[in-house]
């Protein structure tokens, strides 16, 4: 069980955040590729929430609540890794890549996301939607991961 | 009677109940459709149906009609395991060549619900209203259910098949860089659905779309490209080497084979 | 999150104020109108629920816009700081007498001399602000500046979530907390300059990276009345 990288990308599918956790999990790519591939997985984001072969009900159901939104994708699978993609309410997109083997992620990436509430969100000096560059959040988010990766 | 959200085996049976001879219905149209085959091929037909299917069997258990044949598949154990452990469900599928292009594409969404036929009716009725996206085709007769609906060829299922190309072929693209040039894309989901992915040698691209809970089909797609793409399509004497527009591979034997392979399944 | 928001309480909402006198709710006598048992609303804090904390989250928002605040139309970082601690100033004067006016009657005087007001810092301030005392107490070593004192706290509160930027590295915003100090050195008549530093490593492993110590280099004339008051 091991977590390879985490990836932020901010609303307008720019790359924000960008760290790896484990030599040998990912093959390295520039930063240049890292930015293209954010904006490409924005993009297939919004056709997989699109592509949902239900036929969906717009009216409130019977219940009353209006039924979730079609997601975009949440789990990508592949021979070597998996990738989990949590979505937070203002369209900010969390990508944890680890092992096919990896359990609680969902867990994982929850607390991921508090800190990024805690430690960025917070923080005076950070700007919205621009590159987070935050000590504390690299921090803690390090010493977490290590935690998990060295169960 | 709302059909979304039932799991398939319920949905079968309230069918059933409405239609106790569906499974004659299959036959007569099978019929119609082969009218100039041969009648031994129908009966080689219906032999195979009869040991693969679950569904005639379920009617032979839920409706107890002598108007169908005894099916000797009934006590074979494993037939039951796979029937109760494994529902699920299967929404569509598509085969796109190497050239990019969606040379089949094959859908078993149950037809929409009476409630949402006329909610479709009324805003078909609303001329404002005509949402290009949501399926405008007038659904089919209860009594096609058990036939596959075959997607229509509108323009929005067209494009349905070009946006899933383009989310694989990035997905694809994406799993590559990442993981290394020998790492396979092989599915994901979202709250709703799960996509699978299966690409050949040859750079055939294999696509289901399923329910969520529906774990690896790997193996399916797998099979479907082996048992059924290879046999009826590429041994297909008469099967052109492109199928441009999805020459050659909407044969008989492969629709029918390819439907009966997924409803086993489901 | 202790009780930083509720500083300086007293003159707060009147509706949240149980009515603390005995009886007679007559306009009479006017002014300050004392209980039976001799405790005003000075004397606890506005919020009496069982565990008397606040958000730290909503602090910790606020203090994020103060920081933002302060930041505009600021040149150099030496200007921030200045600003921060402008913004404490009035606090620390304000909570001199609130945590006075708490004491129990024995002790309720203001300290006299130097190192009585540094132990009300470590120990009244810190605890009224931050619920626990300050980490330690030093005397400056150093023999070109022989009355310096230092209070040490290995993890302010106010930059529980402040990442500083690279560029700006010399800036600590806990120049907030020093302005307060300021305050109520100001406000015992012990005129000080207070100013934070960040003295955590930022290599990785170390325990406090965030130590902040706060350097309080007192005015001569302090410094002289206290050598005189030594002396008699």
């Amino acid at each position: 069980m091991t977590i390879f990288s985490l990836i932020i990308i901010n609303k307008a599918g720019g790359l924000i955040y960008n760290r790896s956790f484990h030599e040998g999990g990912l093959s390295k790519i520039s930063t240049n590729d890292y930015l293209v591939l954010a904006g490409t997985f924005h993009g297939v984001h919004a056709i997989t929430a699109r592509l949902n072969p239900l036929p969906t009900n717009n009216r409130l159901s019977s219940s009353g609540t209006r039924p979730d939104p079609p997601s975009g994708l949440e789990i990508l699978e592949s021979e070597n890794f998996r990738m989990q993609c949590f979505t937070t309410l203002t369209g900010i997109k969390f990508l944890l890549f680890s092992d096919t083997t990896q359990t609680n992620v969902d867990t994982i990436i929850r607390r991921v996301y508090e800190m990024y509430t805690d430690y960025v969100m917070k923080n005076p000096f950070y700007q919205l939607e621009m590159p987070v560059r935050c000590d504390l959040f690299e921090r803690k988010l390090l010493s977490y991961i290590r935690e998990m990766n060295s169960r | 009677m709302d059909l979304a959200g039932c799991s398939p085996h319920v949905l079968r049976r309230q069918y059933l109940g409405r239609y106790p001879c569906i499974g004659i219905r299959i036959f007569g149209s099978i019929n119609n459709r082969e009218s100039q085959s041969q009648s031994d091929r129908i009966s080689r037909e219906a032999s195979r149906r009869q040991q693969q299917t679950s569904k005639p069997t379920a009617i032979a258990i839920n409706s107890k009609p002598q108007i169908i044949y005894h099916d000797p598949v009934i006590t074979r154990p494993t037939f039951f395991l796979s029937y109760q452990t494994l529902k699920m469900v299967i929404y569509s599928f598509y085969i796109f060549d190497r050239h990019t292009e969606c040379i089949y594409s094959r859908s078993w969404l149950p037809p929409p619900s009476q409630q949402q036929q006329q909610q479709q009716q009324q805003q078909q009725q609303l001329p404002s209203s005509s949402d290009p996206s949501s399926q405008s085709h007038p659904p089919p007769a209860p009594t096609s259910y058990n036939h596959p609906t075959a997607i229509p060829s509108t323009k929005s299922s067209s494009d349905n098949a070009k946006l899933i190309f383009g989310t694989v072929f990035s997905l694809r693209n994406m799993v590559r860089k990442l993981g290394g040039d020998d790492d396979a894309f092989i599915s994901f989901r979202t709250a709703q659905y799960k996509l699978h992915y299966y690409e050949t040698a040859s750079n055939l691209r294999l696509v289901m779309l399923t329910d969520i809970s529906t774990l690896s089909m790997r193996n399916v797609l797998h099979q479907i490209y082996i048992n059924l793409w290879v046999e009826y399509v590429v041994k297909n004497p008469l099967s052109p080497v492109e199928h441009k527009g999805g020459e050659g591979v909407r044969n008989e034997m492969f629709e029918m084979g390819l439907d009966q392979f997924v409803r086993g399944l489901m | 999150m202790s009780k930083v928001a509720a500083n300086g309480g007293g003159g707060g909402n009147k509706d949240q104020i149980p009515v603390v006198v005995g009886g007679s709710s007559s306009s009479s006598g006017g002014g300050l109108r004392y209980p039976s048992n001799g405790k005003t609303i000075y004397h606890r804090p506005i919020n009496r629920s069982k565990t008397t904390e606040l958000s730290q989250a909503s602090f910790a928002y606020l203090f994020s816009e103060m920081v933002s605040y302060a930041q505009r139309r600021v040149t150099g970082i030496q200007e921030l700081e200045k600003r921060l601690n402008l913004q404490g100033h009035p606090i620390g004067l304000k909570l001199l007498d609130l945590l006075l006016i708490r004491e129990p009657p024995r002790s309720q005087t203001r300290p006299l001399n130097i190192i009585t007001l540094l132990h009300f810092l470590k120990n009244n301030l810190w605890t009224h602000l931050f619920g626990r005392q300050a980490d330690k107490l030093e005397k400056s070593l150093n023999s070109e500046v022989p009355d310096q004192y230092m209070i040490y706290d290995n993890e302010p509160l106010v930059n529980a979530y402040v990442s500083v930027p690279r560029e700006m590295n010399s800036l600590n915003c806990a120049a907030f907390v020093a302005g307060i100090i300021e305050g109520v050195c100001d406000g015992a008549c012990f005129p000080a300059t207070v100013t934070a530093h960040s003295v955590g490593g930022k290599e990785e492993g170390e325990m406090w990276p965030e130590k902040t110590v706060f350097v309080i280099a007192f005015q001569p004339e302090v410094l002289e009345r206290e050598s005189l008051i030594g002396k008699g």
